[in-house]
């Protein structure tokens, strides 16, 4: 046994901390084992519920297209999701600046986001064609709200006395946006990111649906593909994507954390 | 008011005429008129809510006094005024806000360096400034490498009182700095402010709701009254001055002429609030 600082917690705690690491992972064995024993046990056809071992196998066959998918959705999400962090910053920069252009422009911002994403795809293709950049677009499209409306919000929360502050060593505009709105405004950017990062996800996969061709297949195309034909190969289709909107997410959560690693360990602990 | 008072020569380097502020409907201040000399130290004593604070922020530009109502009042006057040479437009100003109100994103040494950036000065002769202005305050080189909140609330008054002097301010204005300490430290930071005072010559506006603090600290007492409904009277009440021939150190804390003039002022304080 280690000595270490004494935790209270570490007392009364019954599971050890490697234990509790393992939790998740036993609940998913256990799962997966009663989903293979039900399909069994109950003889439930393939394409109604195929069991993990279908999908395994399914993973396995399929291995090289699936991976193909993947990355093509991968890049898609990538691509849009970084087309709304970048594009997202520079319009609630305009948004953040006065009141007036927020009452003049937030009206259209709304109204852009309530437009359904399945009327929109269409024309995106009729403009760019079934390309990478239309499925792209459609990414971007889904997650830059989050990220408007975030960092909005951050850029006109600042403090009225840092405000009085700038104001008493006669700050420039730019200044105060600089050295004030922005740093304010970086926590609600860095939690806009995150929900940004699964909705781009989706947005690819959405896109694909509309846009995929045999030759140019993501995820979102693939799934339907494999719908009537192998429902091992559908499921495993949906695993990938779980697993990528579950990474994306995760990558953005680091990243905002590594970025924001002053305000995390200064100001929210 | 011996040595420190304004002598006919001398203008006023802090003027106030015909001042009103109302906020809404409600009135916060009623005709200010008010003159501070080079080199004094003015507090202005009153209850929460009398409007004191507001003085400060006209005073640094932060809030426009009201324009005349009728033509027959005239225009309000707002003014500091440049003792020496400073080359600058106005003033340079000090300003301390109630809360230590230091950047949480920022170390120390960049908060205090602040006001210097702002105005663009090098970034060599900025972390000079800096390191000086840390030592005035009587902080160290390793609390500027400090995050705000690793620092007491003492320190980080510190901290903030380190970045009003930075720029070298000719006039400081002090909005109830030291309200949020303990006792003990408020007498001990009232003590040093008295030093830096003597050390800096600063033109100095204190607001602050404690007789003894107040009396402790000023040359003058300018009293301020809470606005009734209904009632038209001014919103300054009296002005005290406040004569010792003794430092202001911890001393004349326990000296009787410096208890006598606290029982004195606070008399003339509840005269006003009944």
């Amino acid at each position: 046994m280690t000595v270490g600082p004494w935790k209270p917690e570490g007392k009364s705690n019954g599971l050890s901390k490697g234990l509790v690491g393992l939790a998740p992972l036993l609940v998913l064995v256990v799962v997966l084992l009663a989903w293979q024993g039900l399909v069994w046990a109950r003889d439930i056809p393939k394409f109604l519920l195929p069991s993990p071992r279908d999908i395994m196998m399914a993973t396995w066959s399929d291995g090289s297209r699936l991976w193909a998918a993947t990355v093509r959705t991968a890049s898609e999400a990538g691509a849009g999701l970084g087309l709304s962090v970048a594009i997202g910053f520079v319009l609630a920069s305009v948004l953040g600046q006065a009141r007036w252009i927020r009452l003049s422009l937030m009206p259209y911002v709304l109204i852009f986001q309530t437009v359904p994403i399945i009327g929109v795809a269409p024309l995106l293709i009729t403009w760019f064609g079934n390309t990478f950049s239309t499925v792209m677009l459609i990414a971007a499209f889904i997650s830059i709200f989050p990220i408007i409306s975030n960092t909005t919000t951050g850029l006109i929360s600042v403090d009225a006395a840092h405000l009085d502050l700038f104001r008493l060593n006669r700050a420039s505009r730019w200044q105060i946006y600089w050295f004030l709105q922005v740093p304010t405004a970086l926590p609600f950017y860095a939690a806009g990111i995150r929900i940004a990062a699964a909705a781009s996800v989706l947005g690819a996969c959405v896109g694909d649906y509309f846009v995929g061709t045999a030759q140019q297949e993501g995820l979102g195309f693939l799934v339907f593909q494999a719908k009537d034909r192998d429902a091992g190969l559908m499921f495993a289709t949906l695993l990938a994507l779980t697993i990528m909107g579950f990474v994306y997410y995760l990558l953005a959560s680091l990243f905002c954390r590594t970025v924001l690693l002053r305000w995390e360990n200064h100001q929210l602990r | 008011m011996s040595e420190l008072s304004l002598t006919p020569s001398q203008s006023p380097v802090i003027l106030a005429d015909h001042v009103n502020k109302r906020f809404g409907q409600q009135v916060v201040l009623r005709n200010v008129n008010l003159q501070v000399g080079s080199g004094e130290f003015i507090c202005l004593l009153g209850a929460s809510g009398c409007g004191k604070s507001t003085v400060l922020r006209l005073l640094a530009g932060l809030e426009a006094p009201d324009s005349p109502t009728q033509s027959s009042q005239e225009a309000p006057r707002l003014e500091l005024r440049s003792s020496g040479t400073s080359g600058e437009s106005g003033p340079r100003l000090g300003y301390v806000f109630q809360q230590p109100n230091l950047l949480p994103w920022r170390t120390v040494d960049e908060n205090v360096g602040l006001p210097l950036r702002l105005r663009g000065t090098a970034g060599n002769v900025r972390r000079a400034e800096v390191e000086r202005a840390l030592h005035e305050v009587g902080l160290t080189a390793a609390d500027g490498n400090k995050w705000p909140r690793m620092l007491s609330g003492g320190m980080q008054m510190r901290a903030s009182l380190a970045r009003a002097l930075v720029t070298r301010p000719e006039i400081m204005l002090l909005d109830e700095p030291f309200s949020a300490l303990d006792e003990v430290l408020r007498q001990r930071l009232g003590e040093e402010l008295r030093q830096w005072h003597r050390q800096f010559h600063w033109t100095t506006i204190f607001v602050t709701h404690h007789v003894s603090e107040a009396v402790f600290l000023a040359d003058r007492i300018l009293m301020f009254r809470s606005l009734r409904d209904g009632v038209e009277q001014d919103s300054l009440a009296a002005d005290l001055p406040i004569q010792f021939r003794e430092e202001r150190d911890a001393e004349l804390r326990e000296s009787h002429i410096y208890i006598e003039e606290v029982i004195r002022v606070t008399k003339r304080f509840r005269e006003l609030q009944q």
